[in-house]
């Protein structure tokens, strides 16, 4: 049980600074005028509408890959939330009224607002527009998340007009987030991965972009209850535990790809050894003596440690203090 | 502090949600809609979508190829994806997704409903897991929780001299198989209350590797994988312009149909009656969490979100007999089950403000608590069904940790931007001797274009952590060596860069480059972890020549070493191990699309090596340890063919090379090692060639 002593002395320390920040922040926040951003929307609101509405859009925008937001949820003009249910294409692409008509030439046709990575518009009022309606969605943990605060656009990940989103299917939803995550794209082809690769398992299954405020934005709280989702089995709470198991998996696994069984960090007897110096086998320095034609030995090969104390994530067995059994 | 911190909490929200509704304002627009007819729109109506079916054909057998894929056997397979919409009238619409429907590895996701009204899912989802398909056994009940060693079979002192063993050895595949079931159904936010509930039922069946000691010899095996899991999330969420708030509940209850794992001891009894033995397999155990986000935007000038979640794991499986061996008496255990429970707190704060149009301010808090009430009694020991040993009281661990950090982040403009911040994270464990540790860490972050197309993101980290030096465990229970200190609470310097280039000539090509570097140094451990170095640089490409091609190459390199010392004396560090991993990956591919308005290519290539050095210096001359190898290479082609818009043909060819050195399997039949029988399983190796034929149909 934790020691109360403890968490009041914590509290007393964090409580009050918390407090305080917290007050102090918003009270700032809310005396200062409104941010360029927040100007700059006032003053669209002003550009006209198109007459026609789609229609007006489609004579030019033709192609299937624009057209198959039809197929999406966004096209759905039956549910009064969706862009088509309400200003259709400059619901999201705002006022354009200018830019169907007819520009002199060598004159620059008036833009339409934009999405992505190579649109001339700020991340922050790109994102405004789809957060305006996903505040359900996004909204929760989004603002001052890392996607965020690295300028991510929502469009850089979402693919609007896909009938399918490739972001939402996933098979195909590692390789949007390999655009930035390259380290993790290499770790996934190690020997030894989750089946990324293989998509059986998709990034989102551990990782919530949008809702988490967890560490590495986790779909569970901690990291041993996300990986408890599809491990119930080392949950126990077993009778003997095994300190760094119930602590934290990423002790000893490396989630994303290891080069050794089990996603181990490194494999026993050295990975064992990091926190194990009993006097006898524990604390021997094993070489290449024990390997096959010399003196292949139990605490070199195989499962190393494992062979014997297999119960490595904790045991119920009264006799198992040594996770024999 | 619970209380006080609650207590804030609440009134501050309560604050904040009077003054969001106040500030509300309805930002609609009046704007002329009544010529937008939306003539032009193609609404789809009805069933749409595509089928992918045919023939598939694997070359050689592999249960590393097909670990996940279910392409683990030479042979044919039947090869069938398929993706449909239904459409109805009123916002009506069903999705189906079908993929690896021919294989033991399906998936089936039908979700649909009226939109905006309600959505009903049903998945199905089968994953397997081949890990071994060249492991034998003399056991007969492989899969079953009671191993038998064959009649007459003869016990002898070390594997060499079991006399039946080859007789005896048959293939026992190693691997499992999960199949999963949900149902959810969700009411989204159609006015502010959003409500969701989705059941899931895991089965997961087949065999593990496993170890089972008598002392000094020890035996492999396959131990059962017959697990039932169900899964439980219910949420309803309020959602208001400026707020929301989301109330969770998620269940998990686990059951396995196999409490214990008994086996005959193929080993001469070292001690009367250990003739077998008997390991527990996981406990039943369940997981209850309620939970409580929201977040409130103060306009567009500060957000502030927070979570708390409340768990409890329980576990009370009545125990086990201590051992199965009939000659040992074993005095009485204190209880009869563990009665185990641990309670856990996690909870998460973000405040954000602008503070100024360029400058923002976040803080952050986490907190962190397993409160682990389990009993701690003392338990007569019986060791490995062989002895009766010490008694030892089991010690739960708990644990508390908080994290505070503070950033600012300021943008000159939409290029260049800088960003820095602090973080502090106080962490408490209540084991052994209590180690506390306390890290600071700070870190910049800058981001400017150094060219016009060009642009550089360079950060650094430092962090120092401090805290008790010494192993949490008392060394006159566990008879560590006192000079051993743990590395998750060691004391710990940790420093990290990264740097990130994108360069973006043109429109159509980009190129990118990053380096990252962690390098940890646990400079007063004597024994134990002392340093660790990891480091990644990745080169990339990619090239759009036209709209429907594209080309991609890129390349890794990353490295994991770690250092560590030990005595095998029992005092001064005496051996010194150092692993290095160094793995290399890249790949190089394309796609175009619609040449001649029909035809659809694609091709990639990949190559992943990897490199595991381990060294134990002991400053004396001993044989070393050869190097972990593995090596990938994959070239997929695919060739699509339109014949009509609905109808055409596909061809995909993949060829994988795998090789691999373990030094710790290969070479090691079940009798290499005199007191370990093993399961003869080694690295594998493998070539295999996969072609599909298949017939795409569009609907």
């Amino acid at each position: 049980m934790i020691d109360k002593t403890l968490s009041r002395r914590t509290g007393i320390r964090v409580v009050p600074g918390v407090a305080l920040l917290l007050v102090g922040l918003i009270l700032l926040a809310l005396t200062l005028p409104a941010s360029a951003a927040e100007n700059g929307q006032g003053k669209e609101s002003h550009a006209q509408y198109s007459r026609r509405g789609a229609d007006t859009c489609l004579k030019c925008h033709d192609s299937d890959h624009i057209q198959s937001i039809f197929r999406t949820p966004h096209g759905e003009q039956a549910d009064s939330r969706t862009p088509f249910a309400k200003l259709q294409c400059e619901t999201c692409h705002g006022p354009a009224g200018d830019h169907p008509k007819r520009v002199m030439p060598g004159a620059k046709r008036p833009p339409i607002f934009t999405f992505g990575s190579d649109a001339p518009y700020p991340v922050e009022k790109q994102n405004e527009v789809c957060l305006g309606c996903h505040k359900e969605q996004a909204g929760m943990a989004w603002p001052g998340g890392v996607h965020n605060q690295a300028g991510v656009a929502c469009a850089d990940c979402h693919t609007v007009h896909a009938a399918h989103d490739p972001v939402l299917a996933k098979d195909r939803q590692p390789n949007v987030c390999y655009t930035c995550h390259k380290t993790q794209r290499a770790e996934f082809q190690r020997a030894y991965a989750h089946p990324v690769r293989s998509g059986q398992l998709a990034c989102s299954d551990c990782h919530k972009p949008h809702k988490s405020l967890s560490v590495a934005l986790l779909a569970q709280p901690s990291v041993n209850e996300t990986c408890y989702t599809c491990h119930a089995e080392k949950r126990g709470p077993f009778l003997w535990e095994h300190p760094p198991a119930a602590e934290d998996c990423t002790l000893c696994h490396q989630p994303h790809g290891s080069n050794h069984r089990f996603l181990l960090s490194k494999t026993p007897p050295l990975l064992c050894q990091d926190c194990h110096s009993r006097a006898g086998h524990p604390s021997v320095a094993y070489s290449g003596r024990g390997l096959p034609g010399n003196q292949p030995s139990q605490f070199v090969l195989s499962g190393s440690c494992t062979n014997c104390h297999s119960r490595v994530h904790g045991s119920n067995s009264p006799s198992g203090a040594e996770l024999f059994r | 502090m619970k209380t006080h911190l609650t207590a804030r909490v609440l009134l501050a929200l309560t604050m904040l949600a009077w003054g969001a509704y106040a500030m509300a304002a309805d930002q609609g627009e009046d704007v002329d809609t009544s010529h937008w007819q939306c003539r032009f729109c193609p609404f789809p109506s009805g069933a749409v979508g595509h089928v992918e079916a045919g023939p598939g054909y694997v070359s050689d057998d592999s249960a590393k190829y097909g670990a996940y894929s279910d392409l683990d056997e030479k042979g044919a397979f039947l090869s069938l994806d398929a993706d449909a919409t239904y459409y109805g009238e009123g916002a009506r619409r069903w999705d189906m997704t079908v993929r690896d429907l021919g294989l033991e590895n399906r998936y089936i996701d039908i979700t649909g409903g009226t939109q905006g009204a309600y959505q009903l899912s049903l998945t199905y989802d089968e994953i397997v897991h081949h890990v071994a398909d060249d492991t034998q056994t003399p056991f007969s009940g492989s899969g079953d929780g009671d191993l038998t060693l064959p009649t007459g079979w003869q016990r002898a002192p070390t594997t060499q001299g079991m006399t039946s063993l080859d007789g005896s050895l048959h293939e026992k595949d190693i691997d499992s198989k999960r199949q999963r079931v949900g149902i959810g159904v969700k009411i989204p936010d159609q006015g502010h209350w959003t409500y969701s509930v989705k059941a899931q039922h895991e089965r997961r069946d087949g065999t593990k590797m496993t170890g089972g000691a008598f002392l000094n010899t020890s035996t492999l095996m396959a131990e059962p994988v017959d697990y039932d899991t169900d899964r439980l999330d219910a949420n309803i969420g309020y959602q208001a312009e400026d707020w929301q708030l989301k109330l969770a509940y998620l269940g998990s209850f686990f059951s396995n149909r196999h409490d214990t794992l008994t086996w005959d001891n193929p080993f001469t009894a070292v001690t009367a009656g250990a003739d077998r033995g008997q390991m527990t397999l996981p406990p039943d155990n369940q997981f209850h969490q309620i939970s409580l986000s929201g977040n409130y935007r103060f306009g567009r000038r500060a957000s502030f979100a927070a979570d708390v979640a409340v768990g409890r794991m329980l576990q009370n499986q009545d125990f086990e007999a201590s051992t199965v061996n009939s000659q040992i008496a074993v005095p009485a255990l204190p209880r009869g089950s563990a009665n185990a429970e641990v309670n856990t707190l996690n909870a998460n704060a973000r405040l954000v403000a602008s503070l100024a149009p360029r400058l923002s301010m976040t803080w952050k808090f986490r907190a962190d608590r397993r409160d682990n009430n389990t009993p701690s009694d003392a338990y007569p020991q019986v060791v490995a069904d062989s002895f009766l040993g010490v008694t030892r009281t089991n010690e739960p661990l708990s644990y508390s940790r908080y994290t505070s950090g503070l950033r600012g982040d300021y943008r000159f403009d939409a290029g260049r931007r800088v960003a820095a911040g602090v973080d502090y994270t106080y962490y408490h464990r209540n084991f052994g001797s209590d180690p506390l540790t306390r890290e600071y860490t700070g870190w910049g972050e800058v981001r400017m274009p150094i060219a016009d197309a060009a642009e550089v993101t360079l950060k650094y980290s430092h962090g120092e952590r401090t805290g008790s030096n010494q192993s949490p465990e008392s060394p006159a229970v566990s008879q560590q060596n006192p000079r051993m200190t743990w590395y998750d609470i060691a004391d710990r310097t940790r420093n990290r860069v990264r740097a990130a280039v994108n360069v973006s000539p043109s429109a159509r090509v980009t190129l990118s480059a990053i380096a990252e570097r962690t390098k940890d140094d646990y400079g007063d451990t004597e024994i134990g972890r002392t340093q660790v170095f990891q480091d990644s640089y990745t080169l990339e490409l990619s090239f759009v020549p036209a709209e429907d091609s594209s080309l991609y190459a890129y390349i890794t390199r990353a490295r994991y070493d770690t250092k560590q010392a030990n005595s095998q004396t029992y005092s001064n560090p005496d051996w010194m191990g150092i692993t290095r991993d160094t793995y290399w990956t890249g790949a190089v591919g394309g796609q175009v699309k619609g040449i001649a308005e029909r035809v659809d290519l694609s091709a990639d290539l990949s190559y992943t090596h990897s490199l595991g050095a381990t060294s134990v210096d002991t400053g004396a001359p001993e044989p070393e340890f050869p190097d972990y190898r593995s090596g990938r290479f994959t070239a997929q082609v695919r060739g699509d063919y339109a014949w009509s818009k609905s109808l055409g043909v596909g061809l995909t060819t993949i060829y994988e090379h795998y090789n691999s050195k373990d030094w710790q399997r290969d070479n090691v039949s079940p009798d290499t090692i005199p007191h370990l029988l093993t399961m003869g399983d080694a690295s594998p190796d493998y070539n295999v060639v996969v072609t599909v034929l298949t017939m795409n149909y569009k609907f």
